[in-house]
């Protein structure tokens, strides 16, 4: 008995890191149209963990992973619908991606992923709900702020800030905030000519919150929306000036995090040159 | 302008110039006071930092054959990418029923990749008293009329008018303005000030768009100081400091 415990502490240290298991760290589970859901796995040791026996579950069904796949040291494994699809949207074949068996359909409005150990222990699981991570944005990933930090709390994941939807097989700070997160802005430049210039505001906000974004002359008049939507995925609102005459302007952003109401109001000038 | 004055009223009275008002809504009140007046005035346009907005101005209404004349210069200053520059000259003549006034303006931006802008253009006005209690007024400006360095600087019309009311022992006033500038819908103002002594409280509504202010003002052996608070919940809210003398 005490040598079969010793022989499974060792077959659990090799495959897990020393204990510390692999954790899921982006997901996608709303592609664009032609693209592949899938589920980023990252390796927070210094060791290859194979991934043999392993099984990916939402709860209710497990598939078992192939048993070749393994998660590079301080890598990361994609598991994807399909992993074809998923190199030509990305336009990169360098993506470790691996195809289970079966794939599970995942869900936006509510769902779970479970990454099981060739015990059948519990490595890491994630849970998400409408409720608790707002409405999944269309073609990007959610991707995890902390990797250390609990796969549950929805205040750990936010919506993924790169241009192509999201960081498949590697890891990116998004620079977006997660849902909760407070709401600053940072003035990067104030000055906009039309077609060669853009005053830039820096956003942190929440990734599902929603900005709108407009423009007033020094007599209070409104001039212009230059922004109306979903806070920019870049996490950067933009504006040349457009069809502006030459002089200072106030910009007005206001956020909404819930319903109507604004969470928070920021008014900043900007100067317009020919 | 930032004038703490008219501000506090609403907006700018066109038939009435305040005790020590800059008098830009209307040419003919240049003529509105006898003696040297000059005043000051400062404000951050939306309680914005770095943005700052000043003037200066000096007159002497109507003395013998010469006409009231009044000067004012206002500055805009966004940090170091912008500054703006606006000059006025009005002058002024008329008798106690009426006045009638001309002006001229100039101004000038400048921005931080070099480019610059000009505009020169005139003013004209008129005030008339049917009643010593009553005054209208009607002004007219078109800061591009005589020349723009740019087709974009150039300032459309601004036209105005007014209807002022006074208790004969100026313990109150009430005016009402109307501003139409030519791409833009039209604007109207309502104020009321009230004078106790040195005291003066004043408080106004502005509509498209619309403001609120009030202000409070102490005047004493001619020397005036002026607070204004307006703006909108939305927008903010900006206050002026004007100091200001008349003799």
């Amino acid at each position: 008995m005490r040598g079969f415990a010793i022989f499974a502490f060792l077959v659990f240290a090799r495959t897990s890191g020393a204990g510390i298991c692999p954790v899921v760290s982006e997901i996608q589970a709303l592609p664009v149209a032609g693209g592949s859901e899938w589920i980023e796995i990252s390796n927070l040791t210094e060791t290859v963990v194979s991934l043999g026996d392993w099984s990916l579950g939402d709860g209710t069904t497990e598939v078992l992973l192939d048993s070749g796949a393994a998660v590079p040291a301080d890598g990361q494994l994609v598991l994807a619908y399909d992993c074809t699809r998923l190199r030509e949207q990305f336009g990169t074949a360098s993506i470790r991606c691996v195809q289970p068996g079966r794939w599970s359909q995942l869900s936006t409005q509510s769902d779970r992923v479970v990454l099981r150990d060739a015990f059948g222990a519990t490595c890491d699981s994630v849970e998400w709900s409408a409720r608790t991570w707002g409405d999944w944005p269309t073609g990007r990933s959610m991707e995890r702020v902390d990797l250390h930090r609990s796969g549950n709390d929805a205040a750990n994941w936010t919506a993924s800030s790169n241009p192509n939807g999201g960081t498949p097989g590697w890891l990116t700070n998004s620079v977006l905030e997660p849902i909760g997160a407070g709401i600053s802005i940072e003035m990067v430049s104030r000055r906009a000519a039309t077609g060669s210039r853009s005053a830039v505001v820096r956003l942190h906000a929440p990734w599902n919150a929603r900005l709108e974004a407009g423009v007033w002359d020094l007599s209070r008049r409104r001039m212009a929306t230059i922004f109306d939507g979903q806070i920019p995925a870049s996490g950067e609102l933009a504006w040349d000036g457009g069809v502006l005459r030459p002089g200072v302007y106030v910009m007005l952003l206001e956020f909404r995090t819930q319903g109507k109401d604004v969470a928070a109001r920021f008014r900043e000038w900007v100067v317009v040159e020919k | 302008m930032p004038n703490a004055s008219q501000v506090g009223m609403g907006g700018v009275p066109v038939a009435w110039s305040p005790e020590g008002g800059s008098k830009e809504a209307n040419p003919a009140l240049a003529d509105a006071r006898s003696g040297w007046f000059a005043g000051a005035g400062l404000t951050h346009p939306f309680g914005l930092a770095d943005l700052d907005l000043s003037g200066l101005w000096a007159g002497r209404g109507r003395s013998g054959w010469v006409p009231g004349f009044a000067f004012r210069w206002k500055n805009l200053r966004a940090g170091n990418l912008h500054t703006e520059d606006r000059w006025d000259l009005d002058v002024a003549t008329g008798d106690g029923n009426w006045q009638a006034g001309a002006g001229m303006r100039w101004g000038r931006a400048e921005f931080a990749d070099g480019g610059s802008d000009w505009i020169q253009g005139c003013a004209l006005g008129a005030v008339a008293k049917p009643h010593p209690l009553l005054a209208a007024g009607l002004s007219w400006e078109d800061a591009s009329v005589f020349g723009t360095s740019d087709a974009r600087m150039v300032q459309p019309w601004l036209a105005r008018a007014g209807l002022v009311a006074q208790a004969r022992d100026s313990s109150w006033t009430s005016s009402v303005s109307l501003e139409k500038r030519q791409d833009k819908s039209l604007s109207w103002a309502m104020g009321q000030e009230l004078r106790w002594q040195v005291l003066r409280l004043r408080a106004g509504l502005r509509l498209e768009p619309w403001t609120l202010a009030i202000g409070a003002g102490v005047r004493w052996q001619g020397v005036g100081l002026d607070w204004a608070q307006e703006g909108d919940p939305r927008l903010g809210w900006q206050q002026h400091w004007t100091v200001s003398v008349e003799l």
